[in-house]
Formats: structure tokens, C-alpha cells, sequence
């Protein structure tokens, strides 16, 4: 399953650090996610 | 996994014609922008029996307190890292990309944990979505771009349909080769169709009793050990 951050108002590597520091933490906690 | 793009990064164009004219080097910016934006104590202040180190928040992140930076002296005159390079936020790895519908983003892509329910664990995923959504600015839009569980969603319910299929053509095609339904009723052999009363009070007694039935109790019974006995 693939989820994109779009934004007209933050840059790619805003959007990245939100996914990778907030999301990421988040759905690893999720039931039968592995990463 | 996350990718598209990483994590915000000051970078640092350096134009070497500039530079070679202050007479300076790339291993003097190295050099100046290592010892700038170290990340230590900044110094100690002690007595006797304690020390106790300085700390400031001083960590450089923006490109804006990167450009004044002075990179050395030429003829008294302090070079500062905007006269000899463009300094511009950025990232820290620039041969990335990602693109949805068009326009930049960034790709979480979710595996599935070894031996997981994979349509479980995309409810679960999509579940928790708009919490997801509400943990990040809201000028961030959310979408989900790909979802493999559609294919595998439909095969399920076109099995579970088949399966049902199958069930019904069976009990059809039983019925068809039985020729005569009656037979059905009245079986034949020992008498051990739906209406022989024998068999239901077998059975009865079977589901009630929680002792095991001894062979032999009732008719039924005492007909299938006969037959059992001659090795039919």
C-alpha cells in the first residue's frame, strides 16, 4: 500500500520529515504492519 | 518505508572561480562550516570540586545563518559563504523524487508484516487514516495512490462465489443421479434411510448420552455391527 503527501504549501523535504517523524512512528504501531 | 525525497538540508554551492580568487580552498569551507555547526559544549566553568559545562542552542539550520558566515580574510577583508557560494534550503539527498498525479510528494509505502492478513492490515491502515491526517498540518493532503487488496479483494468474494456455486451443483447433481427420490428416503440396505426410526433414535441417543453407545444397543446398531462383523 503506497500513501503520498502532497502540500502547495511545504516542499518536498518538509513533507518528508513530517512522513518519516510523525507517519512512519504511527502506522508501525498499526496491526500487521512491519515497517 | 518513506521516499520521494529526505530529510530538509542547507546546501552549500560552492563557484571555485570565486573562491580560487580569495585564495581560499574547498577544505577551508569544509573546515568552517564543521567547526560552525558543532554540536558541543561550549565551554566549562569550574571550581574546586565542580565543573559544569556550557551549553547554548546554538545549532545553525537555516540557510539564512549560513550565509554570513565568514570563510576567511583576504587583504584584512572578511569572506563571508555568500560571496563565494549560493546557500539554499534544501535536502539532503537531491537524487530523489517523487511525483503523484504530477505534483511533488513524498511515498510512504507500507509492507506487510511476515505471515500478516494483508486485507486486514489495509482496513487497519485505512482505519486509522483520518488520525493519521490529523497528526500532520492540515496543509498536508493524505491520499492513498495505491491499494493492491482491490484485485485480491475481488478474487476472495469470486471464490467465495464459485465455492457457493459448486456447493449447489453438487447437491443438484446428487439429486439428479438418485433417479428415484424415494431412494433417498428408504434406503435399501438395512433399512437405513431418513425414515427408519431406528436410525434417528440412534442418533438421539448418540448426542444425548455422554457415556459412549455400547455396540449393539438398538437395532441400527446391532445391524451395523452385523455388517461390520462380514467385512462389508
Amino acid at each position: 500500500m503506497i500513501v503520498a503527501l502532497t502540500s502547495s504549501v511545504y516542499d518536498q523535504g518538509q513533507l518528508y520529515d513530517a512522513a518519516s517523524t510523525i507517519l512512519q512512528q504511527k502506522l508501525s504501531q498499526i496491526q500487521g504492519v512491519a515497517r | 518505508m518513506v521516499g520521494g525525497s529526505s530529510l530538509p538540508a542547507v546546501r552549500v554551492d560552492v563557484n571555485p572561480t570565486q573562491l580560487n580568487a580569495t585564495g581560499l580552498g574547498l577544505e577551508d569551507v569544509r573546515n568552517m562550516l564543521s567547526q560552525q555547526n558543532a554540536n558541543l559544549a561550549k565551554g566549562q566553568i569550574a571550581n574546586d570540586s565542580t565543573t559544569s559545562d556550557l551549553a547554548s542552542n546554538d545549532q545553525l539550520l537555516k540557510a539564512e545563518y549560513y550565509r554570513p558566515l565568514i570563510v576567511g580574510f583576504n587583504n584584512g577583508a572578511a569572506i563571508r559563504l555568500s560571496d563565494i557560494a549560493t546557500v539554499q534550503d534544501s535536502v539532503e539527498n537531491i537524487r530523489s523524487a517523487g511525483v503523484a498525479n504530477g505534483k511533488p510528494c513524498a511515498l510512504i509505502i507500507i509492507f506487510r508484516e511476515p505471515g500478516a492478513n494483508i486485507i486486514d492490515t489495509v482496513d487497519g491502515v485505512s482505519a486509522a487514516l483520518p488520525q493519521l491526517k490529523a497528526a500532520i498540518p492540515t496543509a498536508i493532503d493524505l491520499t492513498v495512490v495505491m491499494d493492491q487488496t482491490t484485485t485480491i479483494r475481488a478474487s476472495v468474494t469470486d471464490v467465495e462465489r464459485t465455492l457457493l456455486i459448486s456447493i449447489v451443483l453438487v447437491i443438484l447433481v446428487v439429486f439428479l443421479f438418485l433417479r428415484n427420490p424415494r431412494s433417498y428416503i428408504h434406503s435399501r440396505r438395512g433399512g437405513s434411510g431418513l425414515l427408519n426410526r431406528h436410525v434417528w433414535r440412534d442418533v438421539f441417543v448418540r448426542l444425548q448420552s455422554r457415556q459412549p453407545v455400547v455396540d449393539g444397543s438398538n437395532d441400527f446398531d446391532r445391524l451395523r455391527c452385523r455388517r461390520r462383523d462380514r467385512g462389508y
